[in-house]
């Protein structure tokens, strides 16, 4: 078996037996009058199947076939996408505290960095006028209010 | 008579210089995005949906479906010059259309696909013409437990046409469905899965979840391994394809449309299947079929006028049902309740300028892409050269903020994050998104559909209706199918062994 299946099966398991636990504490109801509990307390019970019919179906594989490939594409690839995935979370927490503009200003300036971008200059010209671009689209062009901050703009 | 009036009201409809501008934008953003490999229609349409909420529904729903088809047509260009598909309806072009330009001959297959796609994108906008108001009226005799067939019919078909393991395909089903689940109970109202959380009491929303697995996830896919782009430097010149061209790619080009269009329709085959299919048929035909896959005409005409075929087919069962074929049609979906629509069988009766306006300007918006396209090419083609660690910052923001302008809620684009990295997972996992998002979009209506019929007291009453039976029989036809061959194989494989 694969690593990964055995990884994915056991996640798909796991979310089964939580939605067919967590059902159970609404009302269910019977095939005639179904209650709000129902249809997820099933949902749950066959994902919890396929899960095990999965597992099963590769475990049976690994008799017939041993294979070993890389996970990443590219060693250490995993450390860019953590990274673009932690800016974009510390940005959304920010964005209303700072405002768009600075935090538009900065998640452009450390996603260029993480994207390996040597020239300062070229990074804040880019996130500048990225930010001057987001203010005229989305705030003259289509009136859509976003947080200012600590910017009065 | 009625045909020709509607028709008529269509193109007035379309003709109006708002919904002239917006099908032209909706067509260019499509080109554009197709072109650009990373970002498809789905995110796109996606981030455009908040801005759409303060147009007019027709000018909107013009829009969205120009990105849709137009995606299709910008997506040849890189499947042909860069050998990267732009758009996962152009993977099978690249076979041929990369070998074309290899050969000096990029110019006729850039130039057969924008045909190729014109005539594929109006043929099928003629059957969608034809085919939305039959269906519609055969729907109103539709009653839940049809409906809830119907939408059994739809997922099994996704899971059934996924490229990688059934088996897969319905855990990501099953869960789709589940996600579904969190939020209000459509019929009691009560809630369900909330932790408490407002940003989940009306559900998690349709928009950040497709933001997150089709943008997202995609994004994060390419920038763990960044996309290395080597254009091929050749001067295009001749886009216009010969008469042996023509000559070869006229049936080719038919065929295409016949295939993209029905199969279009089928819920779950997209735009990526047709392609696939009309690829393997028109080899399947060839006098020469050793010669497919070193740059022959027909291998770029039939999959680019099959994708573009499709768009039309996918939208029948959308606005003649209700019933999202695909991915993209959920996310159309969005647009359409955004503007208080439900799309389904009264929307041609209730909607006649939206229903016939969208059809003309889908006319409209073909004609404009074909003179757009090939004289642009060469723009596209610069637009190539943008590296993608420039590229994918700018649209990382622009879900960032599209999610953002939704509800002005911080926590949707916190749900679109963890979408994303989902997204990314079930990539690497080899599991697929058409499932699970069809079965998100579908869920809260199956769920409602499948309690009403119950509440007629019989739980068999979905085998004892004639067209209910049918569709579910089909469903478990379609499910068992893979496994009674499986067992075939390895019976074979054991006798094999035991001789």
């Amino acid at each position: 078996m694969k690593y990964s299946d055995l990884i994915s099966g056991i996640f798909w398991l796991v979310i089964g037996l939580l939605f067919t636990i967590w059902s159970t504490h609404y009302q269910i109801g019977n095939l005639m009058r179904p209650g709000s509990g129902l249809l997820p307390l099933g949902l749950g019970i066959l994902l919890i199947l396929l899960s095990l019919i999965f597992l099963l179906g590769q475990a049976k594989k690994s008799f017939l076939e041993n294979v070993k490939e890389p996970f990443f594409t590219k060693p250490g690839g995993w450390r860019k996408v953590a990274y673009a995935v932690l800016i974009l979370i510390l940005a959304t927490f920010t964005f209303e505290k700072l405002g768009y503009l600075l935090t538009i200003f900065l998640l452009i300036v450390f996603l260029m960095l993480g994207a390996e971008f040597k020239s300062w200059k070229r990074i804040i010209l880019a996130a500048f006028f990225t930010a001057l671009g987001i203010y005229l689209v989305f705030v003259l062009l289509l009136e859509q209010p976003l947080p200012r901050g600590l910017l009065r703009y | 008579m009625d045909f020709i009036s509607n028709l008529v009201l269509g193109f007035n409809v379309a003709f109006s210089a708002t919904n002239l501008f917006f099908c032209f934008i909706g067509c260019l953003i499509g080109t554009l995005i197709g072109v650009l490999p990373g970002i498809g229609p789905v995110a796109t349409i996606s981030i455009l949906l908040p801005g759409t909420f303060g147009m007019d529904p027709v000018a909107s729903i013009i829009l969205l479906c120009g990105v849709y088809y137009g995606a299709m047509y910008g997506g040849s260009t890189t499947s042909i010059l860069v050998n990267i598909p732009g758009e996962a309806g152009s993977i099978i072009t690249c076979l041929d259309g990369y070998q074309m330009a290899r050969k000096g001959r990029a110019g006729p297959a850039l130039g057969i696909s924008a045909f190729g796609s014109f005539i594929g994108g109006t043929g099928s906008i003629l059957g969608l013409m034809l085919m939305a108001p039959l269906l519609a009226r055969l729907a109103l005799k539709f009653g839940s437990p049809e409906y809830f067939a119907l939408m059994v019919f739809g997922i099994t078909m996704v899971t059934f046409l996924c490229m990688g393991s059934i088996i897969k395909g319905l855990m990501m089903a099953v869960a789709g469905l589940l996600i579904s689940t969190i939020g209000q109970d459509p019929i009691s109202g009560s809630t369900r899965f909330t932790l408490d959380r407002m940003t989940l009491m009306d559900g998690v929303g349709l928009v950040p979840v497709a933001m997150g697995v089709f943008g997202l996830g995609e994004i994060l896919t390419n920038i763990e391994g960044v996309i290395k782009k080597d254009i091929f430097e050749t001067k295009l010149k001749g886009l216009l394809p010969t008469l042996k061209d023509w000559a070869d790619s006229k049936w080719p080009i038919v065929r295409g449309t016949l295939i993209g269009f029905f199969l279009g329709i089928l819920p779950g085959s997209g735009t990526v299947i047709p392609t696939f299919i009309s690829y393997a048929v028109e080899k399947r035909l060839s006098r020469h079929p050793e010669k497919f896959g070193t740059g022959v005409i027909e291998g770029v005409a039939a999959p680019e006028t099959a994708n573009n075929a499709a768009t039309g087919g996918s939208l029948v069962t959308l606005l003649s049902l209700g019933i999202p074929a695909n991915v993209v049609m959920a996310v159309l979906l969005g647009g359409f309740i955004i503007h208080g629509i439900q799309p389904g069988p009264l929307l041609i009766t209730k909607h006649p300028s939206l229903f016939w306006g969208t059809i003309a300007s889908m006319y409209i918006g073909n004609g404009m892409l074909l003179v757009l396209n090939l004289p642009l090419i060469g723009i596209w083609v610069k637009l190539l050269k943008i590296p993608y660690n420039i590229l994918f910052p700018l649209i990382l923001l622009f879900c960032f903020i599209g999610v953002y302008t939704l509800n002005n809620n911080i926590y949707e684009i916190l749900i679109m994050i963890i979408f994303g990295v989902f997204g990314y997972l079930m990539r690497k996992f080899g599991f697929e998104g058409a499932p699970f998002m069809l079965a998100m979009v579908l869920g809260p209506m199956m769920e409602i559909n499948f309690r009403q019929s119950l509440l007629f007291g019989d739980p068999f009453t979905f085998f004892k209706r004639p067209i209910s039976a049918t569709l579910l029989i089909f469903s478990l036809f379609l499910l068992i199918t893979p496994l009674i061959s499986t067992i075939a194989r390895k019976r074979k494989q054991l006798e094999q062994l035991e001789d």
